[in-house]
């Protein structure tokens, strides 16, 4: 097979990491090679996904309060934070180049980040379906799309990440669930940083990268360089991917909640109880109710309501008889005065805030 | 992974080509001739397998015209977001987005029946241009391209 051309662009704009990929993909004709494209942007922006509402997933405003540009993707999930501190690892290939299923394809482009990292000395594994982890910690996000006759799987190595920025440009239904992002993004994400004291130089990173990828997918691998007409397409879509129009294309998708790996989420959701409305801040992890809070405009007495009932509800596993048993017996051993508020509101709240759909 | 989904049957690695409909094997999208001179398309059995259950779609609005190659659809999977292209250039007369609104797996479990994905005026039929076939051959390329990409077929049962 053809050797796979390497496009290593070093640090571009922000608008530039994300149209050049595009204009690989949409520019694939039948002569084209497969190619691996290593990019940072040199600025920080958010990215939000295929078919995401902006106005329902990002705060605008405090983006524009930080000069942050906010570009639509045409690769699915969730909306991120990105900036120089991830290099964006972006295969463009010919389908019959990958393997034929989606699940399939992350197998081997995942395999690929995971050696990497391996050579630097972070114990990384594949967590299927298409994440990195390190210990329990998400390291990176990937992604996969279709552009014209080319096959994507993008991806990143994450020398860094600003877990503060990127709990901040979520919108959210509550601080107090932003609250809960960030301190999910703490502990279940991690970084080379954070994992090796300080992170590697890049010459480093990218060899063992492509190391990796030779490794995995047994071909050659020579640095080329973008043809004219990719880059002709490159500075088109540096318009069209930053246009207002494609950004506030209504792409109809909102799921409430933040998913910050494939086994922890948060969701947020309210219960109306005869004595008041309850509101429920939740993480998840592995169906384990990992963290609670509730607030709404009940009234409780002790004073230590409803902390100690959020304290015995965590590790308690997300099923309706466990979280009924935890919280009967905290109303028994502690006799709250909750007028109008049974063991079985609490429960509801718990149960619409981890059922809500989260983005993959 | 392979919760609620089961093999097609007896069809080839699973997937189920059927030889009376018209397909556009490199696209993977199949087409129904109606007798009303609409064309009938959706996403062929392969394609579904390979982009896994669907998750979202953003249709084209109706009566917005496509040359074709271009996306009738875009569709976002679990994993994966991609366009769904029309073989042939023509106006969007209607979308099954009812169909998918009350069930989004629909292409993952009768992707040629109640999976259709949009209803085509074709600006010209039958299109000269467009790399369409049938029949036994449509079975033969199918298979070989099925050989190709090593896929197996699977569908949505619950």
């Amino acid at each position: 097979m053809e050797p796979i051309r390497l496009l290593d662009l070093g640090s571009v704009s922000p608008i530039r990491s994300q149209s050049i990929f595009h204009a690989v993909g949409h520019a694939f004709g039948p002569d084209s090679p497969d190619t691996i494209l290593l990019v940072s942007p040199n600025a920080p922006y958010v990215s939000i996904g295929r078919h995401q509402d902006v106005d329902r997933e990002v705060d605008l405003e405090y983006c524009r309060s930080l000069g942050l540009p906010v570009f639509r993707r045409e690769v699915g999930g969730g909306a991120v934070y990105l900036d120089g501190n991830q290099l964006f690892t972006q295969w463009i290939f010919r389908a019959e180049h990958l393997p034929a299923t989606v699940e399939a394809r992350f197998v081997v482009y995942v395999e690929t980040l995971v050696r990497a990292y391996r050579q630097l000395g972070i114990a990384a594994e594949y967590r299927p379906i298409n994440d990195v982890h390190v210990a329990g910690r998400k390291i990176g996000g990937t992604g996969a799309a279709r552009m014209g006759r080319a096959e994507v799987v993008v991806g990143s190595l994450m020398f860094d990440f600003d877990t503060e920025t990127m709990a901040r440009v979520l919108k959210v239904p509550s601080e107090k669930f932003r609250d809960k992002v960030r301190q999910s993004l703490n502990d279940y994400m991690t970084t080379m940083r954070r994992e090796l004291g300080q992170p590697p130089p890049r010459a480093d990173v990218v060899a063992a990268y492509l190391a990796s990828c030779a490794e995995v997918l047994d071909r050659t691998i020579e640095p080329g360089l973008p043809r004219p007409d990719e880059l002709a397409l490159a500075e088109q879509l540096d318009v069209q991917l930053a246009s207002q129009e494609w950004l506030y294309e209504a792409g109809g998708m909102h799921r409430a909640g933040v998913k910050i790996h494939e086994d922890v989420r948060v969701g947020e959701g309210a219960h109306k109880a005869p004595g008041g409305l309850i509101r429920c801040v939740a993480r998840v992890r592995s169906d384990i109710l990992d963290d609670v809070g509730f607030s709404g405009d009940f009234s409780a007495r002790p004073a230590t309501m409803p902390e100690e009932l959020e304290v015995r509800l965590r590790g308690v596993a997300l099923a309706e008889p466990a979280l009924l048993a935890a919280v009967k017996d905290y109303y028994d051993t502690v006799h709250p005065e909750i007028p109008g508020v049974t063991p079985a509101d609490w429960v509801a709240a718990i149960l619409r805030a981890t059922t809500t759909d989260v983005p993959a | 992974m392979l919760e609620g989904l089961v093999g097609n049957g007896d069809a080839y690695r699973g997937c189920e080509i059927r030889p009376d409909l018209l397909y556009d094997v490199e696209r993977d999208v199949w087409i129904r001739p109606d007798e009303n001179g609409l064309l009938t398309m959706g996403m062929t059995d392969p394609a579904q397998s390979r982009s896994g259950k669907f998750l979202h779609i953003l249709f084209k609005r109706v009566g917005r015209r496509l040359e074709a190659g271009q996306s009738a659809a875009t569709i976002e999977t679990a994993k994966w977001a991609g366009p769904f292209p029309t073989p042939v250039a023509g106006t969007v007369v209607e979308t099954n987005e009812a169909g998918y609104a009350a069930d989004m797996l629909l292409a993952n479990r009768d992707p040629y029946g109640a999976g259709w994905l949009v209803r085509l005026q074709p600006d010209a039929w039958p299109d000269t241009d467009a790399d369409l076939v049938t029949g036994p051959e449509a079975v033969a390329r199918y298979e070989a391209r099925i050989d190709l990409l090593g896929v197996t077929c699977l569908r949505c049962a619950d």
